[in-house]
Order: structure tokens, then C-alpha cells, then sequence
């Protein structure tokens, strides 16, 4: 994982808190779970890479979780009707659960 | 220090939010300067017990709280939720009708029940409203992958056009020419085939800088050192600024660095050059000593 602020890559270490802009990728075989606050889940595959976005969104601004720059995730909400998620791509942003209005 | 409940009542009362009626003005007009949205002038009657349409100018109406904005995240997700549903779902009367409910009670200014009515729309969508959602994200060079496993359907936004995927069903994405926003970095130095006499360091010889110039758009460079000669591994660093300091071992390299957009698009490599390092030789100077 790579701190915001920092210019290395640090092997991750269990239970590691995750802070806005910071990186996390997998190796070949390698594979990451990441628990998001409201209880979401995402597994990383091997050979992927995700930063983790702004986590106090602006009004006005569509709200996002984590970016997946390469390779493949798999979410899972439990509580869909409470819980949501939103990953950025290059290309589109997915969303699931309930939708999030900032007024 | 201590207060009676009055007093209590009574900063309570001053601090709730509150507007003056102008003179002139409707109903309407004040929830449109207050809340923002004139069909809100029913909420305005309902908070504040008024019968009428009408409001003499200068009472000052009570509004809403912070409740008001959470009832009103949990309505238009419940009418999104009812849009996007699948139409042969056996529980969409039901959801309708609840949302329905949550409206009025909406416009009734009972906003926690409104909330609740609102949220109570997602349990009747379907009969995999209760399963976990799942689903899986898969980003190539080429694409986006979207597959919709379980639960809820995802929705997917590109361009402004949101696409529901429903679970069993998959949406690919072709990446818009990723490389065509960003131009190659035109190297600047070292010079293709120099010869650089650096003197040895602790992690090897020099450092030296490579630049380039910047990009307009990236938001990072992607660059890649290569010795020649199966001497080594390829290095690959990421940096900020179009330069870069290395320190590397005496020996010959080809160098060549990316553009890379905040999206994490890369350019095309700019056209490879190569240098050598080689380590200057220490000057030992001997002075002719005055001893014979």
C-alpha cells in the first residue's frame, strides 16, 4: 500500500487502517480485503490497483468510495438498503445500495 | 448557575431556524427562498399549524431541521429505487404505495415516518431485496466489466446515462481511447548516448536527473530505466514532476517515461534514449614535500 502523502510502496499489514487517497495493490496471487466504514466488502483480485477516494465528500459532489485503476474487485453489501458503495473507473462509475442525495 | 425550564423553552425556541414573511409574499415564495423549492409551502402548514394559504408579513414561521434533508436523501432514493426496478417485480404495488405514503407524510412534515416509509419501499422491490448485493468490477487496458451477481441491481453511470445491471447480467464498458488524451513526454537530458563520469555514492553512481517535459493534463510520469546487457532488472518509478533523480551502477541504459492522467491513463512511451555511467577516477594530487 502507498500512504497519500508518501512515495513508497509498503507491504500492507493486517487490519491496517485505509485514509483518503491512499493506494493499495495486489500482486501476482495476491488478493486484499477491504472493509469500508458502513460495513461494505471489496476483494481485490491479483495484479490490481485501487486508490481509496476523498472520504468527506462535498455537497454537490457525487460520492465515491474507491477508484479501480486495474484488475478486478468484488463487493458485497449485506444491508443493501442502508449500505452503498460507488467504484470508479476509467471508464464508469458503478453504484449499488441505496443512493446517497447531498442536499 | 442553573435555569428554569422556561428559560430552557425559551433558548430553545431562539435558536430553532426560522423566516420572517416579506411583505408580499406567498407561501410559496417564502419556501422557495427558505427551502428552495415551492411545493415545500404544505410542509410550512403543516409545521407551523396554519390553515390558510395566506401569511400576514412579518410572522415568523418555524422550519424544518436537519431531519427534513435526511427524509429527503431516503425519498428520492426510494423513487430512484422504483424507477429503476424491474417492472414484472411482484413487490412494486406494494413500494409504490409505500412511497406514496412517505409523500404524504413528507408534505405532513413528519419526517422521521416519512424517512421510515420511504426506506420501507426497498423491502417490497423485489423478492432479492434481502439477498447480500453482489458484484464484480474488471478493468483492462481494452474495458470495464461489470458483472451483477446478486441482491440489487447495480447502476452504472457513463457520460450522464446511468444503466441498471441486473443480477445474471453483465455490461461491458470499451475504454475511449485511453491514450489519445495524453502526448508522449519529449525527453530533455541526458542527451541520447551520453556518457556521464559520475563519482560513486552510497547506493551507486551519482544520483543523476533525467528530465523531460511536462505534459499538459498529466498528473504523473511513469518511467522506466532498462540496463543493457541483461545487467540488471528494469527499474519503474512514478513521479509527480517531469524529473527525476536515480542513483544507478556504472553500465549502459535506455530510459523512457509515460504520461499518466489522474484517471491512471497512460500515454504512449516516448521514444527510448540511452546513456552510460561510467565512475570518474579519483584525483590524487602529491605536493613535493620540503623533506629531503
Amino acid at each position: 500500500m502507498k500512504r497519500a502523502a508518501g512515495d513508497e510502496w509498503t507491504p500492507a499489514l493486517d487490519g491496517a487502517p485505509l485514509l483518503a487517497n491512499d493506494k493499495v495493490r495486489t500482486l501476482r496471487g495476491g488478493s486484499a480485503l477491504i472493509e469500508f466504514a458502513n460495513g461494505s466488502l471489496v476483494t481485490l483480485g491479483e495484479d490490481a490497483l485501487i486508490g481509496i477516494a476523498n472520504t468527506h465528500p462535498l455537497p454537490g459532489q457525487e460520492r465515491s468510495d474507491l477508484t479501480l485503476l486495474q484488475g478486478r474487485l468484488d463487493a458485497e453489501l449485506d444491508d443493501p438498503a442502508k449500505q452503498s458503495i460507488s467504484v470508479n473507473t476509467p471508464t464508469a462509475t458503478v453504484r449499488a445500495g441505496r443512493e446517497i442525495v447531498f442536499q | 448557575m442553573s435555569f428554569s425550564p422556561f428559560a430552557i423553552a425559551a433558548v430553545l425556541a431562539a435558536s430553532a431556524p426560522a423566516v420572517v414573511v416579506q411583505p408580499g409574499e406567498t407561501l410559496e415564495q417564502v419556501a422557495q427562498r427558505a427551502l428552495g423549492d415551492p411545493r415545500a409551502a404544505a410542509e410550512l402548514k403543516s409545521l407551523n399549524g396554519l390553515t390558510g394559504d395566506s401569511v400576514s408579513p412579518g410572522t415568523s414561521l418555524h422550519l424544518p431541521g436537519p431531519e427534513r434533508a435526511r427524509a429527503l436523501s431516503a425519498l428520492l432514493a426510494a423513487r430512484n429505487a422504483i424507477s429503476q426496478a424491474d417492472p414484472a417485480s411482484s413487490g412494486l404495488a406494494e413500494a409504490s404505495e409505500s412511497l406514496r405514503k412517505a409523500e404524504q407524510l413528507f408534505q405532513a412534515a413528519r419526517y422521521e415516518d416519512a424517512a421510515a416509509a420511504a426506506d420501507a419501499t426497498w423491502r417490497f422491490l423485489s423478492s432479492s431485496a434481502q439477498e447480500n448485493t453482489r458484484f464484480a468490477v474488471q478493468v483492462t487496458d481494452r474495458e470495464t466489466r461489470v458483472t451483477s451477481q446478486s441482491g440489487q441491481p447495480v447502476r452504472v453511470e457513463q457520460d450522464g446515462l446511468t444503466r441498471p445491471v441486473r443480477p445474471g447480467q453483465t455490461l461491458t464498458l470499451p475504454r475511449q481511447s485511453p491514450r489519445a488524451a495524453l502526448t508522449a513526454p519529449a525527453l530533455l537530458s541526458p542527451a541520447d548516448l551520453a556518457r556521464l563520469g559520475l563519482r560513486p555514492g552510497e547506493n551507486g553512481v551519482g544520483p543523476i536527473t533525467l528530465t523531460w517535459q511536462n505534459v499538459a493534463g498529466a498528473a504523473g510520469y511513469a518511467l522506466e530505466i532498462v540496463p543493457l546487457g541483461g545487467a540488471g532488472k528494469p527499474i519503474a518509478l512514478n513521479v509527480d514532476k517531469p524529473e527525476a533523480r536515480v542513483a544507478l551502477a556504472a553500465g549502459k541504459y535506455s530510459w523512457s517515461v509515460r504520461a499518466v492522467a489522474s484517471e491512471g491513463d497512460q500515454s504512449v512511451a516516448s521514444p527510448r534514449r540511452t546513456f552510460e555511467l561510467w565512475i570518474e577516477p579519483l584525483k590524487l594530487e602529491v605536493k613535493e614535500t620540503r623533506w629531503k
